[in-house]
């Protein structure tokens, strides 16, 4: 690594030293060496946002179809019933997690992990969620025969649990 | 002795002849059969061909296209005057009281509906007698009449936006034989085969009539097709006459018979018969040469405008009336007086059709549906996201994404903007031309596509097919290249924007410069790429290396080629407008790639999914690097390029955009998105000549008009877990005194010590 970035630094030194009216040589200095202690650290503001709000009845009823869908099999119907509430709402961290599980069960492992990872993103501190979005993605590495990821993600898993 | 031998030489002779003869007869007999076999493989032949083709095309029952239903909700944000609007779109009937389906009343904020029932993809929703309250644009509850219950949600019958066949490039007004009028079945077999509906595929007097003219003029001229004839000569056959032609021609008019019925042959006529040209593209069918030539549906035309569309069947180009009017009035009142003789019309009608003008319009309209771009590319993704097999089932419905209140709005904000910018830039009207894409981002529905400013035109559809330099919208890749590697890059690493030159492998030297001409030293990477600052990001991206930007545009999901020059740094790459889409989606999305649908679902005539080919997601970007970038996007709008946003729209921020600019100011780009809608406009000039316009002056405005009437949710900027919020010196603007402070967000492993203040 650091032979590259001092390769590159050479090549744009060589490149600014062409320009007819170079101002300053371009040298990056990786964050840890910089030495003008000008800004400080503060904690963490307070912007963030609580994620795990009441869930509005629409989303409720919505998800209880799709449970219903599931049951009997249907797991197309279940898949777009929680389509539907995303679109209502595609920040909910569990419809993604839902929506992770149907694929599953559809045996869609790529889609699968996708779906629990963007779970994953969206769940701020609910690590019970988490937890059961690593596990997902784990079981559906090991469908892949990764693994090397299924290890990795049972590791994250054991972490938020 | 000698009498007998001669006799028996002669018996001999005799018999040879007959040995030879008969030898003679079985070679006949054996050519004749094997003659017989081919002709019959031929045939076979001929047979295969026609029915693979005339099933491909099957005229009867087009796939019904809808737009996507209204969801409705307790909690919804919806005006009443809204709902209102949509369901006398989908033709329900405003009454006093509800009796039956498809019926609403209004009782102040208060909606009655009678549902109709309809077959979704998840299943069939029931008709229901509904009550919905409305509290100021917000539905408050919904419930059903009958017993009181209450509904969670409601989807209203979604609206028919066309009709189409799958298979079919062009864009055809299709008919079905119920809507044909009956003056143009009558015209049609009154000049063009009389006895049409008592033959079998040939007519043998029109067939003698046609060898006794052309015996006289001593060459083939004269026609005497029955009009399947005429329909196998438009679909398989080539214009030349030669005999072998006019053998095959008959010879398939027969197979056709024999397997389709009448009413089948004359509506795949009536769809498929030339009728003219505009341009490249060919007019097709009845029903297409109506909003051709006079603007309205084959429905609405009277006898003397049928009658026109009737004598073109002869030549289309040599009664053209747009350019021949008097030879195609003469057809036309010829057409008239034939119907007239056959008893057709009467003497008033022929009196009355006889003295109008032609009637044609004066610009040729072209367009099956009411959104032809977008029906444009519906089309190209049946074929990506189903089997072709599939799609030739007859009924299909295919239930797309398109939300019309976002593509109405689109169009209007497109002319209206549009108009604007050529006042003030002083250029003719019709000069500018623009398209765009509205996405809704976690889902990659396409909501809105506009490909023209004229809204019925599809004749190229820009936001698909015009591949432009994308100037500064390729930016975010590059930040988001660097940010991606969170021990070497943040959002407040210094980057060198001084002047810079670089030797290309041409030879050439190419030296990149500001948008204000101006160098600005050591600048934080959230103002470069605010401000949109040209040097310092093709430093980054050198030093970046251009394969890695590359592989993030890649990642972010461009599928063009990408030139391995540094010249892309500051966006010469040609992209489509809908191809930025998918990029900008993924950001948007927060990393997740998905590819960007038009299709919901198609259902066959038993309302049946069709299968569908399965979705690849791609989740290239991690999480936290999409969500860095996105952080940058907002910086655009709030110290940056797109900082008019925050004057013009400030109940939506915060919200995330990047503006675009070609050299000479020929393309002028936006992409911005909230928190569920991402749009990108482009607006440009179609003959690459200069637009005047900058990102921020041209496609911006456009987005800023839209979204005033869109109002999409503010974007919310939840962290993924590896990132964190700290506090540092404001350094948004140059000058900054340094000792306000500012929230940034940082990966959590890698929070600096120390930054410098610029």
């Amino acid at each position: 690594m650091r032979d590259y970035r001092l390769f590159l630094a050479i090549v744009l030194l060589f490149l600014t030293a062409c320009a007819e009216q170079a101002t300053k040589p371009v040298v990056l200095v990786p964050v840890e060496e910089l030495n003008a202690p000008v800004a400080t650290k503060k904690k963490p503001t307070s912007i963030h946002k609580e994620v795990n709000k009441q869930q509005e009845p629409v989303i409720i009823a919505l998800l209880k179809d799709a449970e219903k869908f599931s049951g009997q099999g249907q797991s197309a119907k279940a898949a777009a019933t929680i389509e539907r509430a995303l679109r209502i709402e595609p920040r909910n961290a569990m419809l993604w997690h839902r929506l992770s599980v149907v694929r599953f069960q559809q045996q869609q492992w790529q889609q699968a992990i996708a779906m629990a990872r963007k779970s994953n993103s969206l769940a701020g501190r609910n690590s019970n969620l988490k937890s059961d979005n690593w596990g997902l993605i784990a079981s559906a590495y090991d469908k892949l025969g990764n693994k090397r990821k299924a290890t990795e993600a049972r590791n994250k898993q054991s972490n938020q649990s | 002795m000698p009498k007998k031998r001669k006799t028996s030489r002669k018996r001999k002779t005799q018999s040879k002849k007959k040995k030879s003869a008969s030898l003679f007869k079985k070679w006949i007999l054996q050519l004749l059969v094997i003659l017989g076999c081919i002709f019959m493989s031929y045939c076979v032949l001929l047979d295969f061909q026609i029915r693979r083709e005339f099933d491909g095309k099957r005229w009867s029952v087009p796939a019904r296209v809808y737009a996507q239903p209204l969801e409705l909700y307790a909690g919804r944000r919806y005006e009443q005057r809204l709902v209102v609007e949509r369901l006398k779109n989908a033709g329900y009937q405003n009454v006093s009281t509800l009796t039956g389906s498809g019926q609403f009343r209004v009782r102040g904020s208060t909606l009655e509906v009678y549902t109709r029932e309809f077959h979704y993809w998840d299943g069939l929703e029931t008709a229901k007698k509904l009550t919905i309250r409305f509290n100021r644009q917000q539905i408050t509850d919904i419930t059903e009449i009958i017993n009181g219950q209450n509904i969670s949600i409601i989807r209203l019958t979604p609206t028919l936006i066309g009709k189409v066949f799958p298979l079919h490039d062009e864009d055809r007004v299709l008919i079905s034989y119920e809507e044909i009028p009956e003056t143009l079945i009558e015209g049609l077999v009154a000049v063009e085969d009389r006895h049409y509906f008592e033959h079998f595929g040939l007519d043998p007097f029109g067939i003698l009539r046609s060898i006794y003219i052309n015996a006289i003029k001593g060459k083939v001229t004269q026609g005497g097709s029955t009009l399947t004839q005429q329909l196998i000569k438009n679909m398989f056959l080539t214009h030349e006459r030669t005999f072998t032609r006019k053998i095959n021609e008959m010879l398939m008019a027969l197979m056709l018979e024999y397997h389709y019925s009448k009413e089948n042959i004359l509506s795949a006529y009536v769809n498929e018969i030339y009728l003219g040209q505009n341009g490249q593209r060919s007019i097709h069918g009845f029903g297409t040469a109506a909003e051709f030539y006079f603007s309205k549906p084959l429905s609405e035309l009277n006898n003397a405008e049928i009658a026109l569309l009737v004598g073109m069947v002869k030549g289309a180009s040599y009664y053209n009336p747009r350019k021949q009017e008097e030879r195609a009035l003469k057809r036309r009142n010829l057409v008239l007086n034939l119907l007239h003789e056959q008893g057709f019309i009467s003497d008033a009608e022929l009196e009355l059709a006889i003295t109008k003008d032609l009637g044609v319009s004066a610009k040729p309209r072209w367009s099956s549906a009411k959104y032809p771009a977008y029906i444009d590319l519906v089309r190209r993704h049946l074929k990506r996201d189903y089997r072709i097999n599939d799609l030739r089932n007859e009924g299909l419905q295919i239930h797309t994404t398109l939300d019309i209140d976002k593509q109405e709005i689109s169009q209007t904000s497109v002319a209206n903007s549009l108009s604007k910018l050529e006042k003030s830039r002083g250029f003719n009207s019709g000069t500018l031309q623009s398209a765009l894409v509205i996405v809704e981002s976690h889902s990659g529905e396409v909501l809105a596509l506009v490909g023209d400013r004229n809204k019925d035109k599809n004749a190229f559809n820009r936001a698909l097919d015009a591949k432009r330099p994308i100037g500064s919208l390729i930016k975010p890749a590059i930040y988001m290249t660097a940010l991606n590697l969170p021990a070497e890059y943040h959002v407040l690493s210094a980057l060198d924007d001084s002047h810079l030159v670089l030797q290309q492998k041409n030879g050439k030297r190419w030296e990149p410069d500001n948008y204000d001409k101006k160098t600005h030293g050591n600048v934080p990477l959230v103002r470069s790429i605010a401000k949109s600052y040209n040097l310092s990001t093709v430093r980054l991206g050198m030093e970046l290396g251009l394969e890695n930007v590359i592989q993030t545009l890649k990642n972010l999901g461009v599928n063009s080629t990408i030139p391995r020059l540094p010249s892309i740094l500051l966006g010469a790459l040609n992209l489509s407008p809908y191809e930025v889409t998918q990029m900008y989606q993924t950001i948007a999305s927060g990393g997740l790639q998905i590819p960007l649908k038009t299709i919901r679902a198609v259902l066959d005539s038993n309302d049946q999914p069709l299968r569908r080919y399965d979705l690849t997601v791609r989740e290239y970007i991690k999480p936290e690097t999409a969500f860095l970038t996105q952080y940058l996007l907002t910086e655009v709008v709030q110290n940056g390029t797109a900082s008019r946003l925050m004057r013009e729209l400030p109940s939506l921020i915060p919200l995330a955009g990047k503006t675009g600019t070609t050299n000479a100011l020929r393309d002028s780009w936006f992409a911005g998105f909230g928190d569920k809608i991402l749009s990108v406009v482009w607006v440009g000039r179609d003959n690459n000549e200069t637009a005047k316009l900058t990102g921020s002056t041209g496609a911006m405005q456009i987005w800023i008009d839209m979204m005033k009437k869109i109002k999409p949710e503010p974007l919310v900027l939840i962290e993924p877990e590896e990132v964190e919020w700290w506090d540092y010196p404001d350094m948004s603007n140059p000058g900054s005194s340094c000792t306000e402070v500012k929230s940034y967000p940082f990966i959590k492993k890698y929070i600096p010590t120390h930054i410098d203040c610029y």
